[in-house]
């Protein structure tokens, strides 16, 4: 066969993780988190320092600085945001104000390489990892879209105004999905760092991708976890016609 | 008043809007169903029902918001079905929404200037324009911005831009909604004073009653049928 | 008590008084555009009356800074043109900005003739207008800016793939495009003159009858219809303005650097003119152009302590431009009206 399949099946992963999370602010918290990128950068960045002194203290690094990150944009877009456009554009200018500070933290290298070769029965290590990553995703997402939560946050997805006026913590859903969502961004950074060289806008192609994705799922109108296994089929067809391309 | 009265162009020609045979369905939902009626200049039609009933539907397809599944819509002998809202607006039809919806950002006197600068340059527009505010009482508030005005002034202006393009014909959806007393009766005040002027008008209502002695004639409308209402005197 | 505060009391007071002496609505309207020209045209000396003796005061790298100025005032006045007239918020503008250099670079590869330069940039801003106003026709304004920023992001990554080969030479891709250098004074003038003239055009139209009939669009699409107004026709008409202006200035900016690359298409210069305008009242071409030009110099000193140090200010301004914009919003309505 012509085309790589296990490049694509990769490259399905790895989008598939984006374009979920940049649905799920997009439904959730109501506006198009811009700022993944930049996380996605930052959570490569933290694997470069980290790698050599483990593994698993360093995607806990990773996690756990994103997740404070989307905190603080949270906050950001509580205080001085209203509306989608203006969150979108908050979340713009974090992005860009991550970004700088990532580059002039790193002023004389530009690009930086991590380096590791971890195989496990043939396949990239970090490969498996991402796709156990998406897997947890999914399975996450199922068991919170069948509980009592699911409930609610389906009404929030449906209409935030009238879901807070029926009593539903907005706040709380908003606040949690920005996090977690920038949390797994910025561990699906730290996971993929290994396969391309590093700089502070690494993440725009990725995210630019994902939103792609994610708006052309969009318009199949499902609700709820069909939304979600919807974009990991279209994330497919995506990789595949760009790897088509490519060849 | 005479300046009023030459605002409506020559009143001797009677135009005519023609309804004919218009349904409507949204997916599987049929909200009119071969409405028919007629709308002489100079008269005033009452179109009563509950909410829901398909008012506001029927003068959006008349005025060109909204695309009929089926029948047609006359204009002085020409068939305006498929023309675009500010087409028909130029040959003389006019509307004013449930909710105003006013330009925000300018003030009152630029609000119906616009309207006006459709039929007149610039110059003869402004005098136009203050016209309307006169005829309408509004002249306190000719320099103010649009999104200052408070709910029953925005009414008024929505009623009096509806004006400004010298229509033939004006549709109104629920010009009483959401007025205290006061307000009522002056709305139904300018109303009259529209009709004096000879603009045929096509207003919706919930019930019958506010449209008593301003409308000549008025019908039901419910489950998307349209029924002629006798009016008994007394 | 009504919680409004004896300042906003008594401003409304004011407020009241000032309609009541309006008496004469047609007579105070015109007085106020009147006044309005007056004070347009006043700004436009003063600019113009800088801007010509400039080059005689100023050395070769301040004139090249304030060229770069001059450039990018050109190109905010046009992007706010867009937002004022027909409410469409675009981060996309790059798309003329860059591909008018972009444009301009090949057709000197072939033709080595730098005459045809204003001929690619006009295509290069009809390309994107018909682009931009096939994205106008929505009226989900949130959409516009969504799926503008969109597509230029998506220019902006993939330009450094392209590449063309000639004469066994390959040309483009991140290194970009090279255009031939000329004198200073040449790009200054070109810069000047386009940038007096615009000024001129949106002053003189936006206090005309067809600028009021234009800004019923960007105030309510229905409603603008319902008075006659062409929405479509309006909407064509002030995006290829726009475009087109964008592409002029982004023609020169090229040619001020004489040289393009990917960067031309890039969020930084898409966002430019949105932060520019950020402090400014937007119906007002001079507040446009005091905007670029403040932020030209500031980043050209930010830029001088640390490379690329402005895309730290430019961060901090879009996070908090929603309280900026608001604010000012709140202090127009109170001050609204003729
Ligand atoms: N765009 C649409 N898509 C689907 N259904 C619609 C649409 N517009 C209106 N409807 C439906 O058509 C019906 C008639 O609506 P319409 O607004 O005409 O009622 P109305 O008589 O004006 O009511 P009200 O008195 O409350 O203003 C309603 O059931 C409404 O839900
Ligand atoms: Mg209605």
């Amino acid at each position: 066969m012509a085309l790589n399949f296990f490049s694509i099946l990769s490259s399905t992963i790895f989008l598939s993780i984006f374009a979920i999370v940049i649905s799920l602010n997009f439904r959730i918290s109501k506006f198009l988190n811009l700022s993944h990128g930049s996380i996605f950068a930052l959570g490569a960045y933290v694997a470069y320092y980290t790698i050599k002194s483990g593994i698993v203290m360093g995607m806990f690094l990773a996690a756990v600085l994103a997740f404070f990150t989307g905190v603080i944009l949270y906050l950001l877009i509580k205080k001085i945001g209203n509306g989608i456009f203006e969150a979108t554009i908050i979340s713009l200018g974090f992005a860009i104000g991550l970004e700088e500070i990532l580059r002039i933290a790193h002023g004389k290298g530009y690009y930086l390489i991590v380096e590791s070769n971890l195989m496990f029965a043939g396949i990239d290590f970090w490969e498996i990892m991402q796709g156990l990553m998406l897997l947890i995703i999914l399975i996450a997402l199922f068991v919170v879209y069948k509980s009592k939560t699911g409930i609610k946050l389906k009404f929030v997805e449906d209409d935030e105004f009238l879901a807070r006026i029926y009593g539903v913590d907005y706040e709380k859903f908003s606040l949690f999905c920005i996090a977690l969502t920038s949390s797994a961004i910025g561990l699906l950074g730290f996971l993929s760092s290994t396969s391309q060289a590093l700089y502070p806008g690494i993440g725009w192609m990725p995210l630019i991708a994902g939103i792609l994705i994610a708006a052309i799922t969009a318009l199949f109108r499902s609700i709820g976890l069909a939304h979600y296994t919807k974009i990991v089929l279209i994330a497919f067809v995506y990789s595949l016609i760009v790897s088509i391309f490519l060849s | 008043m005479k300046l009023a009265m030459s605002l409506i162009g020559d009143t001797t020609v009677v135009g005519m809007l023609k309804i004919k045979g218009v349904s409507k369905q949204f997916n599987s939902l049929t909200v009119l169903k071969d409405v028919s009626f007629n709308l002489r200049k100079g008269e005033v039609v009452g179109l009563c029902g509950p909410n829901g009933s398909g008012k506001s539907t029927l003068l959006k397809i008349i005025s060109g918001f909204e695309k009929p599944s089926c029948g047609k819509i006359i204009l002085n002998e020409r068939d305006i079905t498929k023309t675009p809202v500010e087409e028909r607006v130029e040959l003389g039809l006019s509307f004013a929404f449930q909710m105003p919806r006013p330009f925000l950002k300018m003030t009152v006197f630029e609000n119906l200037l616009t309207g006006c600068m459709l039929r007149y340059e610039k110059k003869e527009a402004m005098l136009k324009a203050e016209e309307l505010l006169e005829l309408f009482g509004l002249e306190k508030l000719a320099g103010r911005k649009a999104m200052n005005l408070s709910q029953g002034e925005l009414k008024l202006l929505e009623l009096c831009r509806s004006l400004s393009t010298e229509p033939d014909f004006i549709l109104l959806d629920e010009p009483f909604a959401a007025l205290d007393r006061e307000n009522t009766k002056n709305v139904r005040k300018k109303l009259k004073m529209m009709k004096k002027m000879g603009v045929g008008m096509l207003i919706t209502a919930h019930k019958t009653r506010i449209l008593e002695k301003l409308a000549d004639e008025t019908y039901w409308i419910e489950l998307g049928k349209i029924k002629r209402i006798e009016r008994v005197e007394g | 008590m009504d919680g409004k505060g004896r300042e906003g009391r008594e401003e409304e007071r004011e407020e009241l008084n000032k309609i009541e002496m309006v008496g004469n609505a047609v007579k105070s309207y015109k007085e106020f555009y009147r006044k309005k020209r007056r004070i347009k045209l006043a700004e436009f000396s003063i600019l113009a009356t800088i801007l010509i003796f400039a080059p005689f005061v100023s050395g070769f790298y301040l004139l090249w800074l304030i060229t770069l100025g001059v450039i990018y005032s050109t190109y905010t006045l046009a992007w706010n043109w867009m937002e004022t007239m027909i409410g469409r918020t675009s981060l996309g503008h790059a798309i003329p900005f860059g591909l008018a250099g972009y444009l301009s670079a090949l057709l000197y590869i072939y033709t080595k003739n730098p005459l045809l330069f204003p001929l690619t940039w006009i295509v290069a801003g009809m390309l994107s207008a018909s682009v931009l106003y096939i994205l106008s026709l929505s009226r989900d304004r949130v959409a516009f800016v969504f799926i503008s920023f969109l597509i230029g992001a998506i220019i902006w990554i993939f330009s450094p793939l392209f590449t063309i080969t000639m004469g066994g030479e390959i040309y483009g891709g991140e290194e970009g495009f090279s255009l031939p250098s000329n004198p200073i004074l040449v790009t200054y003038s070109l810069s000047v003159v386009l940038l007096l003239a615009v000024f001129l055009f949106f002053g003189f139209l936006r206090t005309s009858a067809t600028g009021l009939k234009f800004t019923t669009v960007r105030d309510d699409e229905r409603a603008a219809r319902l008075v006659g107004v062409k929405v479509n026709r309006v909407k064509a008409f002030c995006t290829l303005i726009s475009c087109i202006i964008t592409a002029l200035a982004g023609g020169l900016y090229a040619l001020h650097f004489s040289h393009v690359n990917p960067e031309v298409f890039s969020i930084h210069i898409a966002l430019f003119p949105f932060i520019a305008t950020i402090f400014f009242k937007n119906d007002s071409e001079i507040g446009g152009v005091t905007g670029s030009f403040i932020l030209v110099f500031v980043s050209n000193y930010l830029n001088s302590i640390f490379p690329q140090l402005h895309l730290l200010l430019y961060s901090a301004l879009l996070i908090v431009s929603p309280g900026i914009i608001r604010w000012r919003a709140r202090k127009a309505k109170l001050t609204g009206g003729v």
